[in-house]
């Protein structure tokens, strides 16, 4: 019995030896990659904001043909250098795909995701699969200088290999609004666009604000979001869509879950007893309409008919487009109010 | 002496089904390279290129995590069949995939910052505690019992396995997502980093297995012939079992939980080369190489560019295959 | 000595009876030493703590002066081939290669069969005159076959000594014949066999030395004249049962014979 594990406790301390030598550590892959001198300094997300925050206002938009080298570290503890704006970008995160063609630098991308589709030029650039555990081989033969994708465990395999083969990479969090201001001021400084950024992100901030101003006067209501019902699924706090929810005046009857996307019951639904239900509508992803659901008019809004149907997809992605998916959530929660529609922003109504 | 010559031939061309898979496997991918692009990449002054970087730093990892990976499941299923005297024996049986998958997600679920490298670390440690415990609970008086081991490995799988559905339910999306990919298998993870620490525990066990062989095969009789043969048995079961086990663990620390491949490759051997475990032994790893190898390749290039499953792909070419071999009979091939 | 036991006793868990309690014999080399005694006398008990298998929780079990499950399972397959009861083993292997598991004990982990072990195999193939059926499987041979391969594996093991366990339970006289003549030669080359058989006749014919056992005790020890006595046999048994001396047509022995309760003893007796 001792003998046994003695031989299991080598082998276990055995395996953790072998990790530790064959492997260093994170931080000490260079993140520059072969092509850079060794000793890149990393600096912070703050030293890089600061920068931006010293440059003036409304300078020339167009990219400077001379710039010192510019750093911005990503959400993984390492960070990508430049010289020159990288000329070849991988996007694997549809919203970076977005916020670069909005910026002007959409001719630089030569790979995206197969759910990149919009803006419609998207399409033309070649797919490479998964955002998520992607085909580092896809990604490669692409021969990008920049690939921009999820921090996370899944896409952490692909990107210590690209790193591994001298390939820059833009690993960042994209779960709050916080962090889509931060990728567009990241993308923006990186591909030399830091103005067009800047003004992405105001124009984004003054749409929201625009409509905060308008459901701030009006009754909040309770609003329970069906992402799935077999069983029902909805959105927590810990989701984008319900800080979006609270700028269209609503308020996720479970805001207070922290998960993303917890797993609720019907009968806890019922003790909340949301006023409203929405019901987004997702391409490719039919649900069964709540009136049709046994058991369900045991809520209140069921039996009054308070369910909100609206386009799902204008949500979904955290993107340049997000002001525009508030507003539709806006008018999905208080239709009265938002019967016709706001006035339009610029860019804000893509087709 | 024909059936001997038989299996000396089967056993140099399964050698060579293995080089040959690994070379089909290093030709093909989603990134499509001609031969001479493939050929002058690997000319060894051949600077950098992004043929190079794919084949060197992408497919081949891959290959050798999978060749690895396959022929230590098919060696364990080997080892589990023969020790618990049951054909149905495969790797996982008795809860080391349960256990890996546990120390895998409560990595994932906890959110902690781990690479694959740390990932796998933590699934290793938590196959090893399955080990340790089936092993502790059926292990006593200097004695394995193999009806206890069967009946703790079945009830330690289902606590592990319900441990990780408790963690997938409490998780949050994002990571309860990752943690079911992990579960799903893919060599996607694989790097030289891994392949060292997969090889370090896969080879020794393996050749370990082979020195076993004789006495497998006296086992295979009965215990008390095996004994009387000069083998040591309680010494015998006790090593295959941490032998087959270790193998598993490492296999699924590094891809996940990839079925069929320990339960078919060592059947299918049986099947053409008979029961002799000199023979089994180093077909199975040879033939668990070549189709895991094969099964990959096909995982990443069928639906390219997305991904299959590798255990999909084990499962959809390795039970038909089975199954003709089995409708051809058992064949009694004399040892 | 080959075998030495003193004061042995032995009880299997989960029974309450011991199988055997205070046994004291001592099984001599160079010669063959038949075991005897009714079902359940615990005869292959007895087998069990002289291989080693099993260790008696009272008294002693020595082989060559050691303590017999002190020995390495190594060095003592060396020494004694066994031939357990019959039964077809389920491995689907040649006969060869079945024999071939007889050099278990010499050849190391990795290494092939070498020179010297294949010579060992096709000796003991040829012994037991089962040359033509090398190639065959052994789990399709008959009864008979079977019970030479499992002699012929023993011999390959090149052993001091042959330990059988029933060696001819089920098969026809010609086999059983056979068997025993195969073990009395390799007594007669210098080798040592312990047999456990329930056919006193047998035993009384082909054994040196018979061991009477009888509910876990030793009823008797000697030459067969000595051990196959009615009065013994009788009580043993539990049934009456006579020994004739033959001498008939140029055999000579001791003949031993149950009567049949229902008719008179003296006719019973009387050889045909």
């Amino acid at each position: 019995m001792a003998v046994t594990f003695r031989v299991l406790g080598t082998a276990f301390f055995l395996s953790i030896l072998i990790f530790k030598l064959a492997i260093p550590p994170a931080g000490a892959v260079s993140p520059g990659g072969p092509g850079l001198p060794g000793g890149v300094v990393v600096a912070d997300a703050a030293a890089a904001t600061r920068a931006e925050d010293s440059l003036p206002e409304g300078r020339l938009g167009l990219r400077p043909h001379r710039r010192d080298t510019v750093r911005v570290s990503d959400d993984e503890g390492t960070s990508v250098a430049f010289a020159r704006p990288p000329r070849r970008i991988v996007s694997l995160l549809p919203a970076a795909t977005e916020i670069l063609f909005e910026i002007g630098a959409g001719g630089d991308l030569v790979g995206r995701t197969r759910f990149d589709v919009h803006p419609p030029e998207a399409s033309a650039v070649p797919s490479v699969g998964d955002g998520v555990r992607p085909s580092v081989e896809l990604v490669v033969a692409r021969q990008p200088d920049l690939v921009i994708l999820f921090a996370g465990p899944d896409s952490r395999a692909a990107s210590d290999a690209l790193r591994r083969i001298g390939v820059q990479v833009l690993a960042v969090h994209h779960n709050t609004l916080a962090d889509l201001h931060l990728n567009i001021e990241r993308l923006g400084r990186i591909t030399g666009r830091d103005s067009a950024a800047a003004r992405l992100s105001r124009r984004i901030r003054d749409d929201l604000s625009r409509i905060r101003r308008i459901t701030r006067e009006l009754p909040e209501r309770s609003v329970y979001y069906d992402a799935w019902w077999h069983p029902p699924i909805t959105i927590g706090g810990g989701s984008y869509l319900d800080s979006l929810m609270t700028l269209a005046g609503g308020r996720n009857v479970f805001g207070d879950l922290a998960s993303p996307s917890p797993q609720v019951s019907l009968e806890a639904i019922a003790a909340r007893d949301p006023e409203i239900i929405l019901y987004p509508v997702h391409r490719g992803a039919e649900r069964t309409p709540i009136a049709d659901r046994p058991g369900w008019e045991v809520l209140r809004a069921v039996r009054e008919g308070r369910i909100s149907v609206f386009d799902g997809e204008v949500v979904v992605r955290l993107g340049p487009r997000i002001a525009d998916g508030v507003r539709k959530l806006a008018r999905a929660i208080h239709a009265d109010a938002f019967s016709t529609p706001a006035s339009p922003s610029p860019g804000g109504e893509r087709p | 002496m024909r059936g001997a010559r038989r299996r000396d031939i089967g056993l140099l061309g399964l050698a060579l089904l293995l080089v040959a898979a690994m070379s089909t496997a290093l030709a093909v991918g989603p990134a499509h390279l001609s031969l001479s692009e493939i050929w002058m990449a690997l000319q060894p002054a051949a600077g950098d290129s992004p043929a190079r970087a794919i084949l060197i730093s992408v497919r081949l990892p891959r290959i050798v995590a999978a060749a690895l990976s396959g022929a230590g499941l098919a060696v364990s299923g080997v080892l589990f069949q023969a020790l618990l005297r049951n054909p149905l024996a495969e790797p996982y049986l008795l809860g080391v995939s349960s256990g890996a998958a546990l120390g895998a997600v409560a990595v994932l679920s906890l959110g902690l910052t781990v690479g694959p490298v740390g990932l796998a670390a933590a699934a290793l440690a938590g196959a090893l505690i399955a080990i340790a415990t089936v092993f502790r609970v059926a292990y006593a008086a200097g004695q394995l019992d193999t009806r206890v081991l069967i009946l703790a490995g079945v009830v330690v799988a289902s606590f592990f396995g319900a441990g990780v559905m408790l963690l997938l339910t409490l998780a949050e999306g994002r990571s309860a997502r990752s943690a079911l990919l992990w579960t799903m298998g893919s060599f996607g993870q694989a790097s030289w980093q891994m392949n060292v620490a997969l090889a370090a525990y896969s080879v020794p066990a393996a050749l370990g297995a082979f020195g076993l062989s004789r006495h497998l095969n006296a086992l295979a009789l009965d215990e008390e012939s095996a004994a009387h043969l000069g083998t040591d048995v309680e010494r015998v079961k006790k090593t295959s079992y941490l032998l087959a086990s270790l193998l598993a663990a490492a296999a699924v620390s590094v891809a996940g939980v990839i079925g069929f491949v320990g339960l078919v490759v060592p059947h299918a051997i049986r099947l053409l080369w008979g029961v002799d475990h000199r023979y089994l032994i180093p077909m199975s790893f040879l033939a668990g190489g070549s189709l895991l190898v094969l099964a990959d390749a096909a995982a990443r290039t069928v639906a390219q560019p997305l991904e299959v499953p590798v255990g999909v792909v084990t499962a959809l070419i390795g039970v038909p295959l089975f199954l003709v071999l089995l409708r051809r009979g058992y064949a009694r091939q004399p040892l | 000595m080959s075998f030495e036991l003193g004061d042995a006793w032995f009880r299997y868990p989960r029974s309450d009876k011991p199988a055997l309690r205070g046994v004291s014999v001592d099984i001599p080399a160079g010669s063959h030493t038949a075991v005897v005694g009714p079902n359940g006398a615990g005869k292959t008990t007895l087998a069990r703590l002289l291989l080693g298998t099993l260790r008696p929780q009272r008294g002693y079990a020595l082989f060559e002066g050691r303590s017999a499950a002190d020995w390495p399972r190594r060095e003592m397959a060396k020494r004694i081939g066994v031939v357990a009861q019959g039964g077809t083993p389920a491995l689907p292997v040649s006969v060869t290669g079945f024999v071939e598991m007889g050099r278990n004990p010499y050849v190391r982990p990795w290494a092939p069969l070498g020179e010297e072990d294949r010579a060992k195999v096709s000796d003991a193939l040829r012994r037991t005159n089962l040359q033509d059926l090398a190639s065959r499987v052994v789990n399709e041979l008959s009864g008979g076959e079977v019970q030479r391969a499992k002699l012929a594996r023993a011999f390959a093991q090149d052993p001091r000594v042959l330990v059988l366990d029933e060696p001819t339970a089920h098969l026809d006289v010609a086999h059983e014949m056979e068997i025993f003549r195969l073990v009395r030669d390799f007594v007669d080359d210098g080798g040592s066999a312990v047999t456990i058989t329930h056919s006193l006749h047998l035993a009384g014919r082909f054994a040196d030395r018979l061991c009477l056992l009888a509910d876990g005790r030793l009823e008797a020890a000697g030459s067969p004249p000595e051990v196959l006595r009615s009065g013994t046999l009788s009580r043993v048994f539990d049934w009456p049962i006579e020994v004739v001396a033959l001498d008939h047509a140029g055999l000579t022995g001791l003949h031993v014979v149950p009567v049949d309760k229902s008719r008179s003893p003296d006719r019973s007796e009387e050889p045909a």
